[in-house]
């Protein structure tokens, strides 16, 4: 009972606190840019988590479906005029497409294998981009590496998204985190994620009751890629840019970071994980190159401590507040 | 049913199962004994399609099987339960029923299988949202069996159902399971050694290092000096 009633109050705390934050920072440009990447890094986050945490699968190329998705939906805005809103699904889209594709030789693959394989994604294709620059495409040109600029924003009823108003970007982005997290629990709550989960802790006793391994390793990567791919043209119609350096090596280990930070496997850690960690890289700017190394730090911490990231720390602030709630009740029950 | 023909199988270089050959009537209860690490649930495994045999075949209903995915078999209404302890550890008991009615042709009747699972276990119905890392080795074992009836089999494999268990925790399984095949299926099992099973059982068969060295029914097995010794523990 006082579990349920402490779950449900926090969520609905949660919510309010989301809903109002503009209010509080709407005329400080910085914070609110920072708080709209938070939102966007969640949902990659958990979409990476979604193959990584719950399907186990060592997936390592996922940056590359966020890039997938920001070039498929700029290209297609800018040098077809596709409106951002077809986009956002055009780029999900794409990225399925080539998750699935990636899925197909990485079937038989296991462990280190599979994440040498997908890791090498984060090479292949920078080097794709940038050859597909502007010497060789006139019309469709991938804008090489500065990346694809001015890459057009959504409207709606009339009204064009602009940076220079960041309060109508926060809440379209809300409602974007909203709208994915929520997919993504179905998807685990589902018989797909039940399938995944089966498959992850017990692989014979999963076949022998005729889940078909090979369908839902497919199924994890176009899913999971699908979100990415989507966030990804989300993030490219924001800053009216993408480029290959969205797939530098210390973006890949900073998301990386958020989801170990986070939990693996443990929904929504991921998405937590990516706020914390997208504002204490913030934090951490004035650094410089140390930064990486705090935040490898912290990820060697997490692993020998909290293997279920800032999931384990909540858990035991619930066993608290509940414990402390517990006294409270006998306290008053006892006569003094 | 079931027809068993010269299996041939190794772990490697090691021949597990040396020429197996079996078979099951539709309703009928057959057990299979033999000692620990003499290649008993290897066979299970190979029937239901998890391992695949060097030699030999397998028919079901008058399919050959032994080259189908187990998938494929599953849907065929051939199921085959693990040993204890093989559920999915983080889990609610329902979410692992929910597991066994996977394939399509069990979806539709998912509710009536939960139905006719609480009611052989009625404990599993008290205990269903609770995950399995916190059950008792009686109440796992009901839900392996519970979970392996979800998908409206015709056909149970069943590995070592009373392993690990108090004995009057296996006189239930024992009893779940022969009601069961009252209900219209058949049932395969194998077991180290007890009496219980062979209550139940119509025909008894022996297997030792890999190949079936005994076929009879019950009595027979009694009758067998060397059956007798061996498994009843007589």
């Amino acid at each position: 009972m006082v579990n349920n009633l402490l779950k449900n109050l926090s969520r609905i705390g949660l919510l309010l606190l989301l809903a109002i934050l503009p209010i509080l920072f709407h005329d400080n440009d910085h914070i609110m840019n920072i708080i709209i990447l938070c939102l966007i890094w969640g949902v990659v986050a958990a979409s990476w988590d979604l193959i990584l945490g719950y399907a186990n699968l060592f997936s390592f190329g996922h940056l590359s479906f966020f890039v997938i998705g920001g070039y498929a939906s700029g290209l297609l805005a800018k040098y077809i005029g596709l409106t951002p809103w077809l986009g956002y699904i055009a780029g999900g889209i794409a990225a399925a497409i080539i998750g699935f594709l990636i899925g197909i030789p990485c079937l038989r693959l296991k462990g280190m294998y599979l994440a040498i394989v997908t890791f090498s994604l984060n090479f292949v294709l920078p080097t794709l981009i940038v050859w597909a620059g502007p010497g060789k495409f006139e019309n469709f040109s991938t804008g090489g590496s500065w990346g694809l600029t001015r890459i057009p924003a959504p409207s709606l009823f009339g009204y064009v998204f602009t940076r220079q108003e960041l309060v109508p970007w926060y809440y379209l982005s809300l409602g974007f985190f909203i709208m994915f997290l929520s997919i993504i629990y179905l998807i685990i709550k589902s018989n797909i994620g039940l399938a995944f989960i089966a498959l992850r802790d017990a692989e014979p006793q999963a076949k022998s009751l005729g889940v078909n391994e090979y369908k839902y390793k497919l199924l994890v990567f176009a899913l999971s890629a699908f979100i990415a791919g989507s966030a990804g043209a989300y993030y490219a119609s924001y800053f009216s840019l993408i480029s290959p350096a969205s797939m530098n090596l210390d973006v890949f280990l900073i998301v990386l970071v958020m989801v170990l930070f986070g939990g693996l496997g443990v929904f929504p850690g991921a998405a937590i994980g990516a706020f914390i960690i997208t504002i204490v890289n913030e934090l951490l700017r004035p650094t410089l190159e140390w930064r990486l190394v705090i935040l490898g730090t912290i990820v060697i911490l997490t692993m020998m401590f909290m293997p279920k990231g800032i999931m384990d720390i909540l858990a035991l602030l619930g066993r608290l507040m509940k414990r402390i709630l517990n006294i409270r009740r006998s306290s008053k029950s006892t006569p003094a | 049913m079931l027809k068993v023909d010269n299996i041939n199988f190794y772990y490697g270089e090691v021949q597990v199962l040396k020429d197996v050959s079996l078979k099951v009537e539709e309703g009928e209860f057959v057990a299979i004994f033999g000692p620990n690490g003499h290649g008993k649930s290897t066979l299970l495994k190979v029937i239901c399609g998890l391992l695949k045999p060097v030699s030999g075949s397998i028919n079901y209903n008058d399919h050959v099987i032994s080259r189908l995915s187990t998938q494929a078999i599953v849907e065929m209404g051939l199921v085959y339960i693990p040993e204890d302890r093989n559920l999915f550890p983080e889990m609610t008991v329902a979410e692992n029923l929910r597991m066994g009615a996977y394939v399509k042709h069990a979806r539709s009747k998912m509710k009536e299988n939960f139905e006719l699972v609480y009611q052989l276990f009625p404990k599993l119905k008290t205990l269903n949202d609770r995950t399995v890392s916190g059950l008792s080795g009686g109440e796992a074992r009901m839900l392996a069996i519970g979970r392996g009836l979800m998908s409206s089999p015709k056909f149970l494999a069943i590995d070592e159902p009373s392993f690990g268990l108090a004995p009057n925790l296996r006189v239930d399984v024992f009893k779940a399971i022969e009601e069961i095949r009252q209900r219209g299926a058949t049932i395969l099992l194998v077991e180290q050694s007890t009496f219980i099973a062979s209550n139940y059982a119509n025909r008894i068969y022996a297997i030792e290092d890999g190949k079936i060295i005994f076929e009879g029914s019950k009595e027979e097995a009694n009758h067998n000096e060397e059956i007798r010794k061996m498994f009843l523990g007589i």
